[in-house]
């Protein structure tokens, strides 16, 4: 079968049917570590990136002239609910879910041919240039700048919580184009490789020990006139434009659910079953889930419903990263003196409080912080003044 | 396909059918109602009743509409809006109950049969009251709007009985209630009535379930009255809804709010298995009981001192809320009936 007769294929079962056919699929074919909690370096990851994109599953939203599947947004979410409870490792899908997009709407055929079919076989791994030292929450003021000259652009800058910046080989960027006027209407978006001249990278050590968040600094880097993505100054714009999926995908209650199983972990590792209190704790956790899952599934229903993102939206990361902040609180208060370990509980087989709870704490920072989050519901959902 | 889109139509005829519920002057009507002998404006319960809405549990060939739990759960949440009484819920899930003479007469708006079933204020599936050779003896100590009930649906440790509220051997008091309404204790001395079939847990799932739905009604409308009140209100020259504080206030509002819709929306789809209605009731019925009580003491907050006065609405769905969330199980008396149900240690992701 062609690439494009089994995305009709796909596209022809019922979703129970196509359902049941990832199930048996990922089980046959995953060949990596299940419930990692962490994301392994991309190329660990890349055999089973491979292999997915071979499936036809890696891009589905993707046109299928692009190398994508077209599927419907409700296989779409089965896909990423069949890995999640199967427990797959998690990629670095940037590529897919943000860059390709983003080439496929507002690039040039040249970009297209000399991007995409390395963002599908794994060739490309991206990192993110948006945040800057003195712009956080308040993107938009971001100074690292773009100028034109006679090759292309010359880039100088400082971006910072590039997430695996030592880990990709290539960077999309948002940039300053125009400094005067409207501060959104003067960015552009970039891409550009890692192995450009000027640029270095220094890891930023976390609250967790980790090293995923990096520091970019963009000297004189010299990128050719097709590093510009779409029209100049129309990068705030166009970033802007494919939330959507990401948006109902940040509220998969997975990490909370995770979490939970953990905390039932730590009762029974520590007999506190029979502590009334203890036990209204973790119900009161285990009503707060259902219900999330019940607000998750019933927004996958109206967006399959009526292929529109709501405004409402947004509620879903507010709900999922409160609420697993909630659940790792817990598991650091329960474990008690257990509850500041580097390393996992002995004998316990693994079970870590303080990981789960300093893995918690950026949720609610990254792509948007809550706060962030309640301005923008505030306004746009429920109208009320700026 | 076409099941669906029927079922979302009626509810939507249900809805509309309820529109009267937020005319201009409404809650004049129910503020003025307060403390009256019923505790509600006496035309309103003929009214729900000639629109046919206590029948939507009284199977076809009775004469009733044949509905469901989505149905009643949607009526509720109108009248929970509207403030309309409580005990219209609950009348509403005693119908199909009820004997064909009384039914007939219930149905019309001649009659009207209230459940007594709880004995604790805590525990509402606590239960002494007995039943001999027909004849009733025990306490209902928790019936709201008891005294409009020409019939109580009694259910006792062996089932249901309708007892008429003139028998010989009943007797009523009554205590006023934050929402204007009253709370009736029935003695219950050797009065005769008349056994019913039904099933109590049933019955008890129900009445929770469309209670929630009354609950998300009054937490909704509560939300939009102070969602339209701090857009109007200014302070230091601005609307205070412009303010940080309060919006996120809001937007925490609105979590909870979809958070308890979307809970109900599926449970009212998943019910009818006694086997597993329980702990999926009591998720929902404790999320029901904390959002309203959370949404209207914050909706009071966000308006001010006048929030606190008797003449601004908003403060007649806080004692709405009041009365009605905690009624039917507490939201610890509900997590700790799921953790019996659900044999924790032995169930990683019970629900």
């Amino acid at each position: 079968m062609t690439r494009e007769e089994r995305a009709l294929a796909d596209a022809a079962m019922t979703d129970d049917e196509f359902r049941t056919e990832v199930r048996q699929w990922i089980a046959a074919n995953y060949m990596l570590e299940r419930n990692l909690l962490e994301r392994p370096k991309f190329s660990v990851t890349k055999p089973w990136y491979v292999k997915l994109n071979e499936r036809g599953w890696l891009a589905p939203a993707w046109p299928i002239e692009y190398g994508g599947s077209a599927l419907p947004i409700m296989k779409q979410i089965i896909i990423v609910e069949e890995q999640e409870r199967f427990g797959t490792c998690r990629l670095n899908d940037m590529g897919i879910t943000m860059v390709g997009p983003l080439l496929i709407a507002f690039g040039t055929p040249e970009q297209k041919a000399a991007l995409l079919p390395g963002i599908l076989n794994g060739d490309i791994a991206w990192c993110q240039g948006y945040s800057e030292p003195g712009s956080g929450s308040d993107l938009a003021s971001l100074r690292s700048e773009a100028v034109p000259h006679e090759e292309g652009w010359r880039i100088n800058g400082q971006k910072i919580w590039t997430t695996r910046a030592n880990d990709a080989n290539w960077m999309f960027a948002l940039l300053r184009t125009e400094k005067s006027g409207v501060k959104q209407d003067g960015i552009s978006m970039f891409v550009f490789p890692m192995d450009t001249p000027g640029i270095t990278v220094t890891p930023i050590v976390d609250l967790n020990g980790g090293t995923e968040l990096c520091h970019t600094f963009l000297d004189d880097v010299l990128a050719g006139p097709d590093a510009l993505i779409g029209e100049v100054n129309k990068g705030w714009t166009i970033s802007r434009t494919l939330l959507g999926f990401e948006r109902l995908y940040v509220g998969s209650p997975k990490q909370s659910a995770h979490a939970i199983a953990r905390l039932h972990d730590l009762i029974s590792f520590l007999h506190l079953w029979n502590d009334n209190v203890v036990v209204d704790t973790y119900v009161q956790l285990l009503f707060d889930l259902d219900d999330h899952i019940d607000l998750y599934e019933s927004m996958i229903d109206e967006v399959a419903r009526t292929g529109v993102y709501p405004t409402t939206i947004s509620l879903l990361k507010i709900s999922q990263s409160e609420l697993y902040q909630r659940v790792t609180d817990q598991l650091v208060e329960i474990g008690g003196a257990f509850g500041g370990l580097v390393e996992p509980i002995p004998e316990t087989g693994g079970l870590s409080p303080a990981n789960q709870f300093l893995f918690a704490r950026p949720v609610t920072i990254y792509g948007g912080t809550s706060e962030i989050q309640r301005n923008i519901l505030a306004r746009r959902t429920l109208g009320l003044p700026g | 396909m076409t099941e669906v889109h029927d079922r979302e139509d009626t509810v939507r005829m249900l809805r509309d059918s309820l529109a009267f519920l937020a005319k201009e002057g409404r809650m004049a009507a129910v503020r003025a109602a307060r403390h009256t002998r019923s505790g509600f404006d006496s035309g309103e319960w003929g009214a729900i009743a000639s629109l046919g809405l206590l029948s939507i549990f009284v199977p076809e060939e009775r004469g009733g509409s044949g509905l469901g739990v989505t149905e009643a759960a949607a009526v509720a949440e109108e009248l929970g809006k509207g403030l309309a009484p409580q005990a219209l819920v609950n009348a509403i899930v005693a119908a199909p109950l009820l004997p064909d003479d009384i039914l007939e007469n219930v149905l019309s708006g001649d009659r009207v049969a209230l459940p007594a079933w709880q004995e604790d204020p805590v525990d509402p599936l606590k239960l002494e009251a007995q039943v001999d050779e027909d004849a009733v003896t025990g306490v209902k100590s928790y019936i709201p709007y008891a005294r409009v009930a020409t019939d109580f649906l009694v259910l006792t440790t062996d089932g249901f009985v309708a007892v008429p509220a003139d028998g010989v051997g009943v007797s009523l008091t009554c205590d006023k209630l934050h929402d204007g309404g009253h709370l009736g204790r029935l003695t219950l001395d050797r009065a005769a009535g008349q056994r019913l079939k039904g099933d109590a847990n049933l019955f008890a799932n129900a009445i929770m379930l469309c209670n929630a739905g009354y609950l998300l009604g009054v937490s909704q409308r509560a939300f939009e009255i102070t969602q339209a009140y701090i857009q109007t209100r200014e302070q230091f020259g601005r609307p205070i809804g412009s303010f940080q504080a309060l919006q996120h206030r809001a937007v925490d509002m609105m979590l909870e709010i979809e958070l308890l819709r979307a809970g109900l929306d599926r449970a009212v789809r998943i019910f009818g298995d006694p086997s597993s209605d329980a702990p999926v009731v009591s998720r929902i019925m404790a999320r029901a009981a904390t959002t309203a009580m959370s949404v209207t003491r914050k909706a009071v907050q966000m308006h001010g001192g006048i929030g606190f006065t008797d003449e601004a609405d908003i403060g007649l769905y806080l004692r709405k809320a009041m009365v009605v969330a905690n009624s039917m199980g507490t939201p610890k008396w509900h997590r700790q009936r799921f953790a019996k149900l659900a044999d924790l240690p032995n169930n990683r992701l019970a629900s």
